[in-house]
């Protein structure tokens, strides 16, 4: 399922895409079920979601929309902007729409675009379902006859110039080859020598592009002012490609923007993060420390994969104590995982990382881009093997608790019958009696379902790791295991030959 | 994972399989597994035969897409074709009896030995299913070149 995709994902995932955008809510205990409202939702959000539509040749493709809507708190969208971009075309477009709020969060958005080339029968209209975690968070998943896919929606708190480092990894594809595309790096808006401009100090780029690993390669470029939503182009010249690399983005805050690329090279999406302060700072092993917890999906030569875990840092250039559960196209390998790490002593963030599994021998090759105490770490998986985005965050103290009312989003990357399935769910989780149940919307293959019963058990947390399962409607038990940033958040990934899932588990927090 | 939730599922064999799995000496599973399963072209073989079974629904313990189950002189091999082939060709093209040249490589994936077809010829037909990276190729369009539709400018209030 998707508590684990995104990597692919994460990874997107995950992913996604990579899969979780923003951090997590505060702590609270038991937080009140219900009491979401239409007021809930006001204001301006940013939204990304990552998955497949049935627009592409063949019927199956990979698609990214990101955007800003505009909630007036009364059930109507009544403005907004967004991007989608598929295998056969990208397309920016304003909308008005409406939107319905259950007590439990969970939520109905419609988009009209008016654009006759997206949407169930050319209809321009986009129906997404989210599940609130408050009134500044949600988890978000396309849930029409069109597009299936998942991602976060969030308050959206500036629109000001980005400037200075932001680290990203996108997934998705290579539109040329037809094949998985990977790339993360850093790009350094460092307004050299105009304002906006990318000069290439500061910035690098990795990609793994139809199997070519591409390490360390340039990247410059440039990065318009925002629009009145928050709306800036990137445009970039990767070493990687001779293709121009161009990025629409929607800022969320002053430390995010949700990207999808808009050009004819790749078809990715993913989050970037920005470095500020630290930007040009990380010029050694030491900048590399602490326990992360990370979530990964992409695809690799059998299929769809994602990864999710936690590994620690030493900051001498050791990975240590970590957990890894890897879904290779329903092939699953629980273990454990350490490995060596270099910080480039460039300055950039970006960090090189081999991995040895416990006993299953070589693990993923990472590669991580650093932001700055606290901040997610966006990361990618390069070998030759596999294509994957996702995240890292830093893992809280302690020993997690899951209990109370979470959110999840889900995004089921490849399952036996080839159809892909996103969706979101709200829980609640009791922590005595290691179970949880709620209700969950769930796009199986284009075939958007509500209101399933979505139930399931887990076991204690040891190491921020807890295994289980779930249950949604009358299927059979799905096992996952669930990775825990702390007790407000975390990864959930599928652990058997079912699916490849990569998901995230956000608590919920009653405005 | 959800488009399968009503289907009961053989938990009890996934448990097995996966016990098997995990069982195995960690020796034995190192040496088997000689990185991760990366596509090696310089190992290709070229096999022929004939088409017994197409598998769209791998049993437990086997990668999911399709696989093919091609009758050799030499015996029987399971091929991994993966999840985006045209629709015409899965349609078509391959079914059982049909006669297919298959040219590919085996991985190991977690001490398991899979075939991973690159291409197929079947049906006077060349298929291409993955790069010579091993990348998996997805249904392609017609143009090299989207649509790209852009509307906004950036900088100024729509």
């Amino acid at each position: 399922m998707k508590i684990t995709r995104l990597m692919l994902l994460a990874t997107l995932i995950a992913s996604i895409s990579t899969l979780v955008a923003c951090g997590g809510g505060s702590s609270s205990s038991n937080p009140a079920t219900t009491g979401f409202t239409k007021a809930s939702l006001k204001g301006n959000y940013t939204f990304l979601a990552q998955g497949e539509d049935t627009l592409a040749p063949g019927g199956f493709g990979l698609y990214s929309v990101a955007g800003v809507m505009v909630a007036d708190g009364n059930g109507n969208i009544s403005g907004g902007e967004q991007t989608y971009g598929n295998f056969t075309s990208a397309y920016e477009d304003t909308f008005t729409g409406t939107y319905s709020v259950s007590s439990n969060g969970l939520t109905t958005v419609t988009l009209n675009t008016g654009n006759q080339n997206i949407g169930p029968g050319a209809s321009g209209t986009e129906t997404f379902t989210v599940v609130l975690l408050s009134s500044s968070k949600g988890q978000i998943s396309q849930f029409d006859g069109s597009a299936t896919s998942s991602g976060t929606i969030d308050a959206q708190t500036s629109t000001a110039m980005p400037t200075a480092g932001y680290a990203f990894s996108v997934v998705g594809a290579d539109l040329n080859a037809v094949a998985p595309l990977n790339f993360g790096g850093v790009f350094n808006i460092d307004n050299n020598p105009s304002a906006g401009a990318i000069s290439g100090a500061g910035s690098v780029t990795d990609a793994n592009d139809f199997g070519t690993v591409s390490l360390a390669q340039s990247l410059s470029g440039s990065i318009t002012p925002p629009d009145a939503f928050g709306f800036v182009a990137i445009t970039l010249t990767a070493g990687f490609t001779s293709f121009p690399v161009s990025f629409d983005g929607y800022i969320v805050d002053s430390t995010h923007i949700q990207l999808v690329e808009f050009d004819n090279f790749g078809a990715t999406g993913g989050t970037a993060i920005a470095q500020g302060s630290a930007t040009g700072t990380f010029t050694s092993n030491s900048a590399f420390s602490g326990s992360f917890v990370y979530g990964l999906s992409g695809f690799n030569s059998i299929g769809a994969g994602a990864d999710a875990g936690t590994i620690t840092a030493d900051g001498g250039g050791n990975l240590t104590n970590g957990l890894i559960d890897q879904n290779l196209s329903g092939t699953v390998i629980s273990d454990t995982l350490f490995g060596s790490y270099a910080v480039d002593n460039t300055g950039t963030g970006r960090v090189i990382a081999t991995t040895n599994f416990g006993v299953n021998g070589t693990g993923p090759m990472l590669i991580f881009y650093l932001t700055g105490t606290g901040n997610p770490v966006p990361v990618i998986q390069s070998d030759t093997f596999a294509y994957a985005a996702g995240a890292a965050y830093p893992q809280g103290s302690g020993t997690p608790s899951f209990n109370g009312t979470y959110g999840v989003g889900f995004n089921v990357i490849q399952t036996s019958s080839f159809t892909p399935n996103d969706g979101v769910a709200q829980i609640t989780a009791t922590s005595s009696s290691g179970t949880f149940s709620g209700t969950a919307n769930i796009n199986e293959g284009f075939v958007p379902t509500s209101a399933q019963t979505f139930n399931g058990t887990f076991t204690s947390i040891t190491g921020g790791r807890a295994a289980g399962t779930i249950t949604v409607s009358s299927g059979s038990p799905i096992m996952n295991a669930l990775y825990f940033i702390d007790s407000t958040q975390g990864f959930v990934i599928e652990t058997d030959n079912g699916a490849v899932t990569l998901g995230t588990v956000r608590q919920q927090v009653v405005p | 994972m959800f488009s399968r939730l009503t289907n009961l599922r053989n938990a009890a064999a996934l448990v097995i399989a996966l016990s098997f799995a995990l069982a195995l000496p960690a020796g034995a599973q190192s040496a088997n597994r000689k990185g991760l399963a990366a596509f090696d072209a310089t190992h290709e073989v070229t096999l022929q035969g004939t088409i017994k079974e197409v598998v769209t629904h791998p049993p437990a313990g086997s990668p999911l897409g399709m696989h093919l189950t091609v009758a050799t002189t030499t015996g029987t091999q399971d091929v991994h074709v993966g999840s985006y082939l045209p629709k015409h060709v899965t349609e078509n093209l391959l079914h059982a009896n049909a006669q297919v040249i298959v040219v590919g490589s085996s991985v190991n994936l977690a001490g398991k030995n899979i075939f991973l077809a690159r291409q197929l010829v079947v049906g006077g037909q060349t298929i291409a299913v993955r790069s010579e990276h091993g990348a998996l190729i997805w249904p392609k369009s017609d143009s090299n070149n989207r649509d790209l539709v852009r509307k906004f400018v950036a900088g100024g209030a729509q």
